[in-house]
């Protein structure tokens, strides 16, 4: 799943272990930019959005 | 002779530290580039010195001279140093040491066995053996005093969220069986300096769980001991290098009393079995000392009063097999 700050400027832990993500993914988090994660830790939820990708629409290709 | 002038500050001195090559060999001598641990002062070592002061037979009830009798030789010299720690080589080399493990997820492993070294021989790897220099700020007016064939005995670090901002600490006890060099006049080529930057601080913390449950944590220390145990002779110390007899693993933290930790206290007088789960104590600081101690005992559950009601808990990890006694998180 891909993940953003809610709030740009905020401060992560340092967790990314547990997310399943690399170091220099994190510091992307960071600067405002999604990242893949495999999990998002309860200790973190309220400060990460989980991106969701648009539905499909009719005559989309 | 006349007076001299000089005058030092106490923190005139600074605390440098480099792995050895060949254990019980000094790496000074070879102006190497040391790295500086961050102290808060220079506790002076204890030097453990044979002295024999006892009065014998003869007129008087005097110590003779002839009587006095002092060893340099066969005597383990120990010191203790604490400070702010840092996630850097120099600092590393000490929790490197005492769980002789110099990888980047360092643990006291199930079923540790500590090396054994011969000074005057290849070091075990790159932490197992360490110079440690007092080093003052000149050797004109001063003197440094160099211990080699170190090895750490005692490893703490510590935290809580109440003071410093949070940042981690270190204490460590130290000991060599080789005889030190207290009239050093050789200065590394370098010491190079900590940074401000590598300061592992609570506040980037997360998930912080005791005995399997999340707790509002307040601070926490992790300690490891491993006692030294030196044998044999020569001239310039202790031939051998080992440990004692246990490796152990510690945790005390003080968590808030609630409604997730209610039960801490029964648990501790209760228990029957090492807890066998997850996480008996952890605490995820990504390569900034996280701790993780996942099997273990409470040793003493107690209320402490504060403004508001805290718990003591006193943690003994223990070997199921398996799990490592502690992983610290570095990188």
């Amino acid at each position: 799943m891909k993940v953003k700050l809610k709030a740009k400027g905020s401060k992560l832990p340092n967790c990314w272990k547990s997310c399943k993500a690399s170091y220099e993914d994190w510091q992307e988090l960071h600067k405002g930019k999604e990242i893949n994660v495999s999990s998002v830790p309860e200790s973190i939820k309220h400060m990460v959005e989980i991106v969701t990708s648009p539905s499909k629409k009719e005559g989309d290709k | 002779m006349a007076i001299a002038a000089q005058a030092f500050s106490p923190k005139d001195w600074k605390v440098g530290i480099l792995n050895e090559a060949t254990a019980g060999t000094s790496v000074l001598t070879a102006l190497a580039d040391f790295l500086q641990l961050d102290v808060d002062s220079i506790g002076f070592p204890s030097l453990n010195v044979t002295q024999k002061l006892d009065v014998k037979s003869g007129a008087g009830r005097t110590l003779k001279d002839e009587d006095f009798f002092q060893d340099n030789i066969m005597r383990v010299a120990e010191f203790s140093l604490s400070g702010t720690l840092h996630n850097d080589a120099a600092h590393l080399l000490l929790v490197k040491n005492i769980c002789n493990d110099i990888t980047n997820e360092i643990a006291v492993a199930s079923g540790f066995t500590p090396v054994s070294q011969i000074y005057g021989s290849t070091a075990t790897n790159s932490a197992s053996s360490l110079t440690v220099i007092f080093q003052p700020s000149g050797v004109t007016n001063q003197q440094a005093m160099e211990f080699e064939g170190c090895i750490v005995t005692s490893f703490s670090i510590t935290a809580d969220a109440n003071s410093d901002g949070g940042q981690y600490k270190w204490s460590a006890t130290f000991q060599t069986g080789r005889k030190p060099d207290l009239a050093s006049v050789v200065m590394p080529n370098a010491i190079t300096a900590y940074a401000n930057t590598t300061i592992p601080l609570l506040s980037s913390s997360s998930a912080h769980e005791v005995f399997d449950v999340p707790v509002v944590m307040s601070s926490f220390t992790a300690t490891i001991e491993s006692p030294g145990v030196f044998t044999g002779m020569s001239t310039n110390g202790y031939q051998v290098a080992s440990r004692g007899a246990e490796c152990s693993v510690t945790a005390e933290t003080q968590v808030k009393y609630d409604a997730n930790t209610k039960g801490f206290i029964n648990s501790f007088d209760t228990q029957t079995a090492a807890f066998n789960g997850a996480s008996m104590f952890k605490i995820v600081n990504d390569a900034a000392f996280g701790v993780d101690i996942k099997n273990g005992v409470f040793t003493n559950v107690a209320l402490s009063e504060g403004d508001i009601m805290m718990l003591d808990c006193s943690i003994k990890s223990v070997d199921d097999g398996t799990d490592d006694l502690i992983s610290i998180d570095i990188a």
